[in-house]
């Protein structure tokens, strides 16, 4: 059982987010929590495990007792026998290199015999059907494998309780389903789970109670089909995401700037199609190829590929389906790539399209180099004219960022980050921006937001590709889908519902 | 793949006795007994990268101290430039007195693996205080080759890379650019692994155990052996004849 009696807490460095908490978790519960970014739902789940106070700097008041422990008094290693946890971020919450030693080491840091180290690893291992990840390198395995991984530390390590804070983030659609079949699992045992999750739709038909959650308090605590019940419109109210992704109305209109800017044109079947665009507005991607060091296959193969300009294009497919090998060869970053991009009547190859693309990566934060928005900005300018500090004044005020240009890029918010980088791209002349997984992790309003943003980069005559499992994202915006698997393209054409449906219900069955 | 799970290598050494390889070497290289003994402490190193099959590396490592070497035997025929003189001498004593102790400890950081090295640290009675820092420095170092391979990715876009004009207009501030962002993401994966870890009882202070078996074995003693006799002989032969 978990209790929480009268808790508040606030970080050291930041206001309160969790006000006079009253909550009591029954074992054998499955409990998801929901709310904006922000609302407190990560710090309850930090509460549950004990990092808060014992790791995250901050004041607690109140108590919180997990299994009758009171977690402020107890040592944390007492409290990881009562509570596992899975992260959101899979690159930093493993400890090993290789997966077997990784999923036996809070084993190993109890001081459990080997024996049964090996009893219980053969056992989560049948249990999850993961034989084809064990004594694996966990640097060479997908997302969603190595959030199979976490989940398998947390099964082997028999706690009553089991947390996961925002699981799904960096999950592709099928992988979701698989992190949803492991939790059944667990709720089938008795285990108590608790989830803070933005996707909703894979969580409410586990959940046995939902709590949502607004700047720092419980405002609504309830079961699932009631949150379903208070419809659509509420629920994006809320700053919820869908509650269920096959429903989702696809809004993305294409709107057309000028005569037959989305038109296919005839390619004559000649080699040099560069001259064949008479078009300005498409795009043409020829001879695509990436082929590992050492491999025989190419991991991209892609032929030729005919997408409309001045458009928002989602690439979709598995983790590990290429994606972002196609986009670092779209925007030229890797050598052993091949390929031609032709465009505006040019070809671009791979140095050329170094200087006419961008890509905003999904961990914005390698990206920004300097101390200071404004320099940052400035920095992206290839040609400093003398108008240039009222250009960087100007766009600061168009992405919304004003009053920010004294700041630390990396102290900004992980949205605030990126629309930087948007910024440098937009100042440095980039035709074609890249984004990866951009809104992996964002609640709805976050999510729309970044929407609104790529439709006015699109208007100002921006080319966009973005690469994501976020069917939300997709059915708001997106124009012409992609759909990649093992490094071809499968099928691509213009956004409808029809298409949406047909893709995403292929994507749940991992077809 | 990571050379640190390549089960198969052809050499399989204790981490205690990597410990034991790369502090002797480290010591030895500072006594200055003959170059001839120096640079035989150069080989072990070259040798061990070739067990572990790390070819690339054994040549790469091969180069530089085979240019260290002989610089130094032709520092005196040479009719250069002073300065330049002076240059090419204290770079090649650096290679000379410090690239064979940075191999060993490059060795036995890619051929260990984390589980492995918990064992053995722990099985020299090394106390827990030391042993979580040393276990995550284990852990950052395929982490920061990773941040660094993004980092070079996006540097690629703005055009501060070596080999582009921007990055010749100011090269301080271009490699500042380089090392801010990376600092500042090792730190916070630094956090959010330290985090991790001790919600898996990290910290517990029973007696740790480990799925991983070390033994010094039969192989280690010989290693050893063959390493001391070498050097003992190089010392005696350069220093009698």
């Amino acid at each position: 059982m978990i209790e929480f009696k009268n808790v508040s807490f606030k970080y050291e460095d930041g206001g309160e987010v969790l006000q006079n908490l009253n909550l009591t978790i029954g074992d054998g519960e499955v409990v998801l929590l929901c709310g904006e970014s922000g609302c407190g739902k990560s710090t309850i789940v930090r509460t549950i495990n004990a990092l808060i106070p014992n790791y995250y700097p901050g004041t607690l008041d109140g108590k919180v007792f997990v299994n009758g422990l009171d977690t402020s008094e107890t040592e944390l290693y007492k409290i990881a026998e009562q509570v596992a946890s899975v992260f959101q971020n899979p690159k930093t919450q493993f400890y090993n290199v290789e997966s077997t030693e990784e999923m036996v080491f809070g084993l190993e840091n109890r001081g459990i015999t080997r024996e049964e180290m090996k009893k219980r690893l053969t056992a989560t291992v049948g249990k999850f059907g993961m034989e084809n990840l064990t004594g694996r390198d966990l640097f060479e395995m997908s997302g969603g494998e190595k959030q199979k991984v976490a989940c398998a530390c947390a099964d082997t390590s028999g706690t009553p309780i089991v947390v996961l804070d925002e699981p799904s983030s960096n999950l592709d659609i099928y992988s979701i389903g698989e992190l949803a079949a492991i939790i059944a699992k667990w709720k089938e045992e008795g285990k108590t789970v608790v989830v803070a999750e933005h996707r909703l739709y894979y969580m409410l038909p586990l959940a046995d109670r939902v709590l949502y959650m607004k700047d720092g308090v419980i405002e609504l605590d309830c079961k699932p089909e009631e949150l379903i019940g208070l419809g659509k419109e509420r629920i994006s109210m809320m700053g919820l995401r869908s509650t269920d992704i096959r429903e989702i109305p696809v809004t993305a209109v294409y709107e057309p700037e000028g005569p037959g800017d989305y038109e296919y044109l005839d390619i004559a079947p000649e080699k040099d199609a560069g001259k064949k665009i008479k078009e300005e507005a498409s795009l043409l991607i020829k001879d695509f190829r990436y082929t590992y060091k050492g491999s025989h296959e190419s991991s991209l193969w892609i032929d030729e590929l005919l997408l409309p300009g001045k458009s928002i294009i989602c690439i979709v497919g598995d983790n590990g389906a290429g994606k972002s090998t196609f986009a670092r060869t779209l925007c030229g970053l890797d050598k052993r790539a091949k390929g031609i991009l032709c465009y505006k009547g040019k070809s671009l190859k791979r140095k050329d399209r170094l200087k006419n693309t961008f890509l905003v990566m999904q961990d914005v934060a390698h990206e920004l180099f300097t101390d200071e928005v404004a320099e940052e900005l400035s920095s992206c300018i290839e040609d400093h004219g003398e108008e240039h500090e009222q250009r960087v004044t100007e766009l600061l005020e168009r992405l919304g960022l004003s009053g920010k240009e004294k700041r630390h890029p990396q102290s900004l918010s992980g949205g605030e980050k990126q629309r930087v980088a948007i910024g440098c791209a937009i100042l440095a002349e980039r035709d074609i921006l890249v984004f990866d997984e951009p809104t992996s992790g964002l609640d709805y309003r976050r999510m729309t937001a970044f929407a609104s943003i790529v439709q006015k980069l699109k208007k100002s005559g921006k080319t966009i590709f973005i690469i994501t499992h976020d069917p939300e994202l997709i059915a708001m915006c997106c124009d012409e889908l992609v759909r990649i698997g093992n490094g071809r393209v499968l099928e691509n054409g213009k956004m409808t519902t029809d298409y949406y449906r047909r893709w995403l219900g292929e994507a749940l069955l991992n077809k | 793949m990571n050379e640190a799970i390549v089960k198969n290598r052809r050499l399989h050494l204790d981490p205690r006795t990597k410990i034991l390889i790369l502090a002797v070497i480290a010591t030895l290289e500072m006594i200055n007994v003959s170059i001839e003994f120096t640079i035989a402490v150069g080989i072990v190193p070259f040798v061990l990268y070739l067990a572990d099959g790390r070819i690339s590396g054994a040549i790469k490592y091969a180069l530089m101290f085979g240019l260290a070497v002989a610089a130094h035997f032709l520092r005196s025929d040479l009719q250069i430039n002073m300065v330049l003189n002076m240059v090419i001498v204290l770079l090649g004593g650096f290679v000379l007195k410090l690239f064979p102790a940075f191999a060993c400890g490059e060795y036995f950081l890619k051929s260990t693996s984390v589980s492995e090295a918990m064992a053995a640290f722990s099985a020299m009675r090394i106390g827990r205080k030391m042993l979580i820092p040393l276990s995550v420095m284990f852990r950052f170092f395929p982490t920061i080759n990773r941040e660094r391979a993004a980092i070079h990715d996006a540097a690629a876009m703005r055009g501060i890379t070596i080999g582009r004009k921007r990055f010749w207009k100011n090269p301080g501030q271009a490699f500042e650019y380089r090392v801010i962002p990376l600092m500042i993401s090792v730190a916070n994966i630094g956090n959010d692994l330290s985090a991790a870890a001790l919600s898996r009882g990290l910290d517990n202070p029973v007696r740790h155990t480990t799925y991983t078996d070390v033994k010094i074995g039969r192989t280690d003693i010989i290693v050893v052996l063959i390493i001391a006799l070498f050097l003992t002989i190089v010392a005696f032969v350069s220093t009698t004849i």
